[in-house]
C-alpha cells in the first residue's frame, strides 16, 4: 500500500514535469526518481501497521489528484468510504492520466500548430463547467462576479496574485453574507 | 538532488492541505469556506478569457451550454470546437 502510494505521488509529480519540460529533463527526473523510489520502498514498506493504512484510506484518497480526491470526499461524506474503491480509483485514473501524458508528449509534435492554441480552451473549459456547477443559490453568482472582476483588476500583479486576492474576496463577501444571515 | 526535494516537497504542499481537513472536521463558523471553489474558478475563467476577444465570445457561449446541459464532456467539446471556429472565422 505504503508502495503504490509513493508511486502515485511520483506519477502526480512527474506529470507535473513532463508537461513543462522538454524529453530530456523528463528522462533525467525518471531516472532520479527511480532511484529515490526504491530506497522510500525499501525504508518504508512493512514499518507502518497495516489497519493505519487502511484507516488512511477509508478517510482520504491517497491519491492527490482533484478529481480523486473530489470522489473519495464525496463517498466519504455519504458514509461510503473504502479503501479498496480508492485504491481502484486511483490506479486506473493514474494509469490513464500518466499514459495520457506519455502518449501527450511522445505525439504532441503531430498536432498542427494553428490547433495548440485551440486546445488551450479544453483547461478553461471544465473550469467554466465546473464554476457553472458550483452555484447552488443566488448569492453564489454575486461571489463569482466579484471574484472574476477582482481577478481581472488585479492582472497586472504578478503571476498567480490575482487569483489569490480574488479567492480571498470572493471568500469575504460569501462570509459577510452568511454572517448577516445568522 | 534538487529535483527529487521539488518533488517530495510538492506532494507534502499537496497533500496536507486536504489530509488536515479530513482528520478534523471543519467548524461549522468557518461555512464561508464553501465559497472557495467557486471564487478560484471564477477568477481563474475571467482572468484567463479576458486576454482576448474570441475567448470572451467562445467563454459566454460555453458557459451556456454548461448552465443548461450539466454536462462536462459536452461543455468542453462544445467550447474546443466553438473557439476552432472562431479562430478560423476571424
Amino acid at each position: 500500500m505504503v508502495w503504490q502510494s509513493l508511486c502515485l505521488l511520483f506519477c502526480r509529480s512527474i506529470t507535473v514535469h513532463s508537461t513543462s519540460n522538454a524529453n530530456e529533463q523528463c528522462k533525467r527526473i525518471y531516472n532520479n526518481s527511480n532511484d529515490l523510489f526504491r530506497k522510500l520502498e525499501a525504508h518504508t514498506y512493512g514499518h507502518i501497521p497495516f489497519k493505519v493504512l487502511q484507516r488512511c484510506c477509508q478517510e482520504i484518497s491517497f491519491g492527490i489528484t482533484d478529481e480523486t480526491f473530489a470522489i473519495a470526499v464525496k463517498r466519504f461524506e455519504e458514509g461510503k468510504a473504502d479503501w479498496l474503491y480508492n485504491l481502484k480509483l486511483n490506479t486506473l485514473c493514474y494509469i490513464s492520466w500518466v499514459s495520457g501524458t506519455v502518449v501527450g508528449l511522445i505525439f504532441g509534435y503531430l498536432i498542427p500548430l494553428n490547433l495548440v492554441d485551440v486546445f488551450s480552451f479544453c483547461l478553461v473549459a471544465p473550469f467554466i463547467f465546473i464554476a457553472t456547477a458550483s452555484v447552488e443559490k443566488r448569492f453564489d453568482v454575486v461571489v463569482a462576479v466579484v471574484a472574476g472582476v477582482v481577478a481581472i483588476l488585479l492582472s497586472s500583479l504578478p503571476k498567480g496574485w490575482n487569483i489569490v486576492l480574488a479567492c480571498l474576496v470572493g471568500c469575504l463577501v460569501g462570509g459577510v453574507y452568511e454572517w448577516r444571515l445568522r | 538532488m534538487e529535483v527529487t526535494v521539488v518533488i517530495v516537497g510538492m506532494a507534502i504542499v499537496t497533500f496536507l492541505p486536504r489530509l488536515i481537513p479530513m482528520l478534523k472536521p471543519i467548524n461549522p463558523n468557518l461555512k464561508f469556506m464553501r465559497y472557495i471553489p467557486i471564487s478560484i474558478f471564477s477568477a481563474i475563467v475571467f482572468s484567463e478569457i479576458v486576454t482576448s476577444n474570441l475567448k470572451v465570445f467562445a467563454g459566454i457561449l460555453t458557459f451556456l451550454v454548461a448552465w443548461r446541459s450539466r454536462s462536462m464532456l459536452l461543455t468542453i467539446a462544445f467550447g474546443v470546437i466553438v473557439f476552432y471556429l472562431l479562430t478560423v472565422l476571424f
